[in-house]
């Protein structure tokens, strides 16, 4: 026997003749871990399969060559992964367990999502609408029925936050409502947002504006009108 | 390390375990000198992982120790992998990276398990080949650990003391010295573990493992690492300091996890160690 054999061996569901000794020790020990992570990362399939179905197709993962990842923390994935391959004698009980388990590994897989990097470019929220107003119409109530009209326009931001499912406004100045409109017409980094707007708000305090604008970010980003990593 | 600027002591830290991070967490730094993270629990995941990993950066300096290389075995390095550790280890600034003298995978299979692999020259050959193949991919020193065993191939020609010489000096590499491995091995194969720790080769060590394993009925111990540090594992340690330096002392639990209180009275006991060995309790 080849020693790369043995890790073949350890996934078997009955011992074979290995010439390491104690080698069934092996056995038991390597199949007792994938079955404790999967039953751990699925206890609604277990519950739904019960433990001796859910056991077989643990076992059935395990012997056609068991986790291809070297990353323990993503046996399930490998595992769903087989699942959706894999061919069962029972098949209606796999297409039942395909569902469940995908199910229940989707917050695990969002949550194991990377966020964004600084480097990827941000993205205004695609519900996002900008108006402006020399007449700020907003301002309209019986006690104010006829607001002044400004000299610069009122910009103002709505959109659905995605976790509220609520509408959001803001009001924002008319350089910044300009520089907002750098977004949606270019794939920028914040700091490249920032730089292409003091290049081109040249009129303004180069650290206020950029100060303005951080604050900006930061306040759309927390409110889902921007997705953008801090 | 702290200690190599404040102390001659060793600096002791804590494997770090998900279970066991709010305790930790929530310990004066002062408890610990560092901790050590295993990169595959952490690698390509955001979220809570990696929330907890900078909570750590805050706190201690961080080493890092791989399980999965699978150094015995002859599958082909997996690149992106190895790209994704160089980077994870410039970004935790460990000092050195570790994993372990045994076979873990092998036809694209991961076993997760340390499988152990025989004690011959090729063997020994052939893991230093690999072991010089991967550090040169890092960009920090590497050195590897040895593992528990509860059973011998019948080819072995080596003990286990010179089969890791034989692989270190080999491979110019480190060793990471588990006191407590070496102390399951000599009981499950019949050695006298102080014979065995002396023909080591200890000057190579960077790190040093001390845990706690299990006693089965039938006299095996298994190396489980859910039990207090053995009284005979901690006089291993303690004549392996004078060799190895004040190299950082790791403190491993992974399971039956104790309160941290008894926790901390471990760590205690292997600093107390390190300060009579470099004689700063005189």
């Amino acid at each position: 026997m080849k020693t790369d054999d043995l890790v073949r061996f350890t996934f078997a569901k009955e011992p074979v003749p290995v010439s390491l000794e104690r080698a069934d020790l092996y056995r038991k020990l390597t199949r007792s871990i994938h079955h404790d992570i999967l039953r751990i990362a699925f206890p609604r399939t277990l519950e739904l399969l019960g433990s001796e179905a859910m056991g077989a197709s643990i076992d059935q993962f395990l012997e056609e060559g068991g986790p291809g990842t070297l990353q323990y923390p993503r046996v399930p994935d490998d595992f769903i992964e087989w699942a959706t391959e894999s061919q069962h004698p029972q098949a209606d009980l796999l297409d039942y367990e395909r569902a469940t388990v995908r199910a229940e590994r989707h917050p695990a897989e969002i949550d194991h999502r990377k966020a964004p990097s600084p480097a990827e470019p941000m993205a205004l929220n695609p519900t996002l609408q900008v108006s402006s107003h020399f007449r700020p119409v907003h301002e309209i109530s019986p006690d104010n029925p006829d607001p002044p009209i400004e000299t610069n326009p009122r910009v103002y931001l709505a959109w659905r936050c995605p976790i509220t499912d609520t509408v959001a406004r803001q009001r924002v100045g008319l350089v910044i409502g300009r520089c907002l409109g750098l977004i949606g017409t270019q794939a920028l980094t914040r700091e490249e947002w920032i730089q292409e707007a003091l290049d081109t708000e040249t009129g303004n305090d180069p650290e206020s504006l950029r100060s303005a604008l951080l604050e900006t970010h930061r306040d759309l980003v927390s409110r889902s009108g921007l997705f953008s990593a801090e | 390390m702290h200690a190599e600027t404040e102390s001659m002591s060793p600096p002791v830290g804590l494997g770090f375990r998900r279970d066991l991070a709010e305790s930790i967490l929530g310990a004066p730094t002062s408890s610990f000198d560092f901790m050590e993270v295993a990169p595959e629990n952490f690698l390509g995941f955001g979220g809570q992982r990696r929330r907890l990993l900078a909570r750590l950066q805050d706190r201690w300096p961080i080493l890092a120790h791989g399980l999965a290389l699978s150094l015995g075995g002859h599958d082909p390095w997996d690149s992106s992998h190895l790209d994704e550790l160089a980077a994870f280890m410039e970004e935790i600034e460990t000092p050195h990276y570790s994993d372990h003298l045994c076979l873990s995978s092998a036809q694209g299979s991961h076993s997760h398990e340390l499988l152990p692999l025989p004690l011959t020259r090729e063997k020994a050959r052939h893991l230093a080949d690999r072991i010089r193949e991967i550090s040169g991919t890092m960009p920090i020193p590497f050195a590897v650990e040895n593992i528990s065993a509860y059973g011998r191939w019948p080819e072995d020609e080596l003990t286990e003391a010179d089969f890791v010489t034989e692989v270190i000096e080999r491979a110019d590499c480190g060793l990471l010295l588990d006191v407590n491995n070496l102390f399951v091995n000599a009981s499950n194969f019949g050695f006298q573990a102080e014979e065995m720790l002396d023909r080591m080769p200890l000057e190579a060590t960077v790190q040093i493992h001390i845990a706690g394993h299990t006693l089965r009925q039938d006299g095996l111990r298994i190396d489980t690492h859910a039990e207090p540090i053995l009284d005979d594992v901690y006089s291993l340690l303690r004549r392996a300091l004078p060799r190895t330096g004040p190299v950082p002392i790791l403190l491993e639990r992974d399971d039956h996890f104790p309160p941290l209180s008894e926790l901390l009275e471990e760590v205690e006991a292997i600093r107390k160690i390190g300060r009579e060995v470099f004689h700063e309790d005189r």
